[in-house]
């Protein structure tokens, strides 16, 4: 894994929520996403921040759409998953269930 | 109701945010405050809206300094800089042309600004300049009237205190060349000569400001023995590291016998004064030693009388007033002859018509305006070189025009663009000619050095630079602006032909063809000028001067003695003494009126009196025409010699005068000898009659004929010993009679200067207009001479216009010289007449060089291989 490509834990969060919320995700959604699934109070603004950042880092990429009469008729950015970052969540899943089993297992029964 | 989010924090949103992610950061912002209204209620929704705005204030939100649209137009100037300076290095010809005949341009406009501000800035720098006026005075004589800058000494104390409305009066008398003495504080003595001495009365620094270093302005002058110093005569004083306040009460004398009390030290005057001194002495040293012209009101002895009228519609009144006034003191005949009038101080130096003070000089009105006005034709020139070479070079832009115009470039973008790309010439030009100007006037001040002229920059003359500058930039830049950015983006795409036929070609030619005029009209005028000024120091002038040296005398009683020690030696042969030379030098004349002795007194006629001795004639050649010589020199005069006008204003032959008696103001006499005509005054004036008298006053002068270096120094030394209190100078005769013609010959070296400039300009621009015509036909060149066109025809063709542009340019020169310099001319009572091969020499000296220049150049693309030219096609 190289440098540019290690993420963050926040980062992390926030590229598996857009991958969540697929086709809606933008900054109050994942705000709510989070507070719903991980009951964790995020601001709003660092959640644009990192999108922006994995955006330029290639994970994520973003479009304008949806204008509805909420919010001033102001258009959303969405932001949709990469192939990239689809493997690399796929990828750090994987490292940690790795790494996981390696781990001494509890045994229950004993 | 909907509520808005808080205006405030939406504006400062919108003012950091980058443009590109403000419309979903303020959608996301909005969105969230609108669920915040309906869970937390108003005041809390907006409390977090506006935290959450401030927590978007960070980086990677904020947008950079760059990509606002302010700096965006600093983005598109730093562009116009780079393409400027790309094109300016590309075309490192036309670009050195423009600069170095802009800057030309500039800097002799620049000069010639400050010149005029210093010659119209006399004496201006005093607070009460505009109100201060100097009485002159003009005298009605029979045949014509006489106009004295200066008045009869009692006059200024005659109107102090006839007139106690008027504000200030104040009396000077000189400038005047004294000897002084003193004994320095360390017991040194010194010795010294000053020769601007001016005696002043009390109210002098009243009524001029001067720069005071140490003593009491208001009452400097009030000790009968008062003396002020200027800084320069201090020092020579009393040395360099002087006290400037224990020099105070000093003691000099004047003339080795009156002391004088150091009362004040003040920076030194000005060269640009009418009046300049060195040293001010009480008015009472020269009433004490001339008490008979300091009381006399019918003489006129060099008084200059100053008045202050703080109301200045009362000039007229005043002048009526004086002169209703003046029979209370002037005996009748006065009168009726002298009339005083008010000059403003501020046209002493330009009004020729009281001529100047000894030493200084004037200049008049006109030949200022016209020195003014040739500066700013040079710059015309300059900038209309400057036009040409960049309409020319407008075509090669073309192609460039027409694709900024189709990617969507606007008029005005271009229009500014090449505004900021010509400046960038005109700018680098401008400040090469303000370096450049600043060291020429010291060559200038140098050049004029005899005028003891002053130049120099100061920080006043900033606002100048900058008038000249922005005149210059708008008038050179934004006619080819236009030009340059109105190119047609379709034709500057397909048709290569664009301009070189257009309408910039007609103007370019009648550009050229007005420089060209401009350059003849200044050859011929100063060819006629330069013929002028070598007919005055050529003309013969009835007697010889060549090799004599004057030499002052101070003593009239060794007169005697010193002939004779100084013919001892074998190398002097010819010596004479009298008034002064056959021709009146330094405005130093003496002038009487002569009659018949029964004609009454007042029927005078005005003459001009010499006093000469028994060698006089032969010294310097003048013959006689009847009569005799004088037999001796005689103490008392007897006898008189006049010359040919003299008798002719008679109504004599030469014949006939002798044995009249004649009477003049100092007497009567017998004529016995008349002599032929010599020029008894500089050319550019009448011969006058003429009254040679044999006498001993007034000999002041002493003329030598001096062959070797030998006889100069044996002169030095015998005068040194005969004359141990004096200071040694001596001038050659001819040295001093070319100071006569000083202002022509400043008028001519003007002029020469001017036209030398003139020529280089034009020969720039049509170096320069050459130059990037023929780059620009080279391939038709080529083609031509492929078809079988010998270099000359070449040649001929492209050199065919430019030739014609010249002859017709000298066609409307010629009549344009033709007028002025005839005007000039006439003011000359001795001048050489116009003659049609003067104007056929200047205009074929321009015609020569004009058209080499093109020939060289079509020569140089005439003789090129058309296969270099033609190989790409």
């Amino acid at each position: 894994m190289s440098r540019t490509n290690f993420l963050g834990e926040f980062e992390e969060l926030i590229l598996t929520m857009v991958l969540i919320l697929d086709h809606d995700a933008y900054g109050n959604t994942i705000v709510k996403a989070i507070k719903e699934h991980q009951n964790r109070e995020v601001n709003l603004s660092s959640v644009h921040i990192t999108m922006y950042r994995l955006e330029e880092k290639g994970f994520l990429e973003s479009y304008m759409g949806g204008a509805t009469k909420e919010r001033g008729g102001r258009k959303k950015r969405y932001f949709k998953i990469t192939n990239t970052g689809k493997a690399l969540v796929q990828e750090m899943k994987d490292a940690r269930t790795s790494l996981w089993k390696l781990a001494p297992q509890l045994n229950f029964s004993s | 109701m909907r509520t808005a989010p808080p205006k405030l924090a939406t504006r400062f949103l919108q003012w950091f945010c980058k443009h590109s992610l403000l419309e979903s950061i303020q959608g996301d912002l909005e969105e969230q405050f609108e669920e915040d209204l309906t869970s937390y209620g108003q005041r809390k929704a907006k409390r977090r809206f506006v935290w959450n705005v401030i927590r978007f204030f960070r980086p990677g939100i904020v947008r950079s300094f760059e990509g606002t649209k302010k700096l965006n137009n600093y983005g598109m100037y730093r562009h116009y800089f780079k393409i400027g300076w790309r094109n300016i290095f590309r075309n490192k010809l036309t670009s050195s042309i423009n600069i170095l005949g802009l800057s030309t341009g500039v800097t002799v406009c620049l000069i010639t600004l400050i010149f005029y501000k210093y010659e119209v800035g006399f004496d201006m720098r005093h607070k009460q300049a505009n109100q201060t006026y100097r009485v002159v005075q003009h005298t009605q004589m029979q045949d014509q009237e006489l106009y004295w800058g200066t008045t009869a000494y009692p006059l200024a104390a005659a109107i102090k205190s006839d007139f106690p409305d008027v504000d200030k009066v104040t009396q000077a008398a000189g400038p005047f060349k004294r000897l002084f003495t003193l004994e320095r504080a360390n017991g040194e003595p010194i010795q010294f000569e000053e020769e601007k001495v001016v005696f002043a009365d009390e109210s002098y620094p009243e009524v001029f400001d001067f720069k005071w270093i140490s003593g009491d302005p208001k009452s400097a002058m009030d000790p009968l023995n008062a003396v002020i110093l200027t800084e320069s005569v201090a020092e020579k004083c009393f040395g360099k590291n002087y006290s400037k306040t224990a020099v105070i009460g000093h003691l000099i004398l004047l003339n080795g016998n009156d002391p004088l009390m150091v009362s004040g030290i003040i920076e030194d005057i000005p060269a640009n004064s009418n009046l300049p001194f060195g040293m001010l002495v009480s008015y009472n040293f020269f009433k004490k030693h001339n008490p008979y012209p300091s009381e006399n009101w019918s003489g006129n002895y060099g008084g200059t009388t100053f008045v202050v009228l703080k109301d200045q519609k009362r000039e007229q009144e005043l002048e009526s007033r004086i002169n209703d006034w003046k029979k209370k003191y002037l005996n009748k005949e006065d009168d009726q002859r002298i009339s005083y009038f008010l000059q403003p101080l501020k046209e002493i130096h330009t009004e020729t018509l009281y001529g100047s003070i000894p030493g200084g000089y004037q200049i008049s009105k006109s030949i200022l305006n016209t020195s003014l006005f040739v500066a700013l034709f040079i710059l015309l020139i300059a900038i209309v070189n400057f036009i040409n070479l960049v309409t020319a070079k407008a075509s090669t832009r073309a192609k460039e025009v027409g694709i900024r115009k189709a990617i969507g470039s606007r008029k005005i973008g271009l229009l500014k663009q090449f505004m900021f790309e010509n400046s960038m010439l005109v700018i680098i030009s401008l400040a090469l000619s303000i370096v450049l100007s600043h060291f020429l006037l010291n060559e200038v001040n140098e050049f004029l050095s005899i005028l003891g002229m002053q130049l120099y920059f100061n920080v006043l003359d900033a606002s100048l630079i900058i008038l000249v500058s922005f005149v210059t930039i708008i008038i050179s830049v934004i006619y080819p602006s236009i030009v340059l950015s109105s190119f047609n983006p379709i034709k500057a795409l397909t048709n290569r032909k664009l301009t070189s036929n257009g309408a910039g070609v007609s103007l370019r030619k009648s550009l050229t063809l007005f420089q060209f005029t401009l350059v003849q009209v200044f050859v011929i005028a100063a060819i006629i000028i330069g013929l002028q000024l070598q007919f005055f120091n050529n003309e013969s002038l009835g007697f010889s001067s060549e090799k004599v040296v004057m030499v002052d005398i101070p003593s009239q009683n060794k007169i005697d003695l010193f002939k004779s020690t100084l013919t001892q030696n074998t190398s002097i042969k010819e010596v004479s003494v009298g008034s002064g030379p056959p021709m009146t030098v330094e405005d130093f004349a003496l002038g009487t009126t002569y009659r018949l002795p029964h004609e009454e007194s007042s029927t005078g006629r005005d003459a001009e009196m010499k006093i000469i001795d028994t060698e006089y004639l032969s010294f310097y050649d003048i013959n006689l025409l009847a009569g005799r010589n004088f037999r001796e020199n005689k103490n008392q005069f007897d006898e008189f010699i006049v010359n040919e006008t003299f008798a002719k204003s008679m109504n004599w032959s030469p014949e006939e005068a002798l044995n009249q008696k004649i009477a003049i103001n100092e007497g009567e006499a017998t004529i016995v000898g008349v002599v032929e005509d010599f020029h008894n005054h500089s050319l550019q004036n009448d011969i006058t009659p003429s009254i040679l008298m044999n006498w001993n006053g007034w000999r002041i002068k002493s003329f030598v004929k001096v062959n070797n270096a030998e006889a100069l120094i044996h002169l030095e030394e015998v005068w040194k010993e005969l004359f141990p209190k004096s200071i040694y100078g001596f001038s050659f005769l001819d040295d001093t009679m070319k100071r006569e013609y000083l202002l022509e010959a400043l008028i001519f070296n003007g002029f020469k200067i001017f036209s030398v400039l003139v020529i280089f300009l034009g020969c720039l621009g049509l170096f320069g207009l050459m130059a990037f015509i023929t780059l620009q036909k080279t391939k038709e060149i080529g083609i031509r001479k492929v078809m079988g066109a010998s270099v000359t025809q070449i040649v001929q063709y492209f050199s065919k216009e430019f030739v014609i542009l010249i002859s017709i340019a000298f066609v409307i020169a010629a009549p344009i010289v033709l007028y002025f310099m005839n005007q000039w001319l006439q003011t000359f009572t001795y001048h050489i007449d116009l003659s049609i091969w003067m104007f056929l020499a200047g205009g074929l000296i321009v015609s020569i060089i004009g058209s080499s220049i093109s020939i060289i150049k079509s020569m140089m693309a005439a003789k090129a291989n058309p296969v270099n030219s033609l190989k790409y096609e």
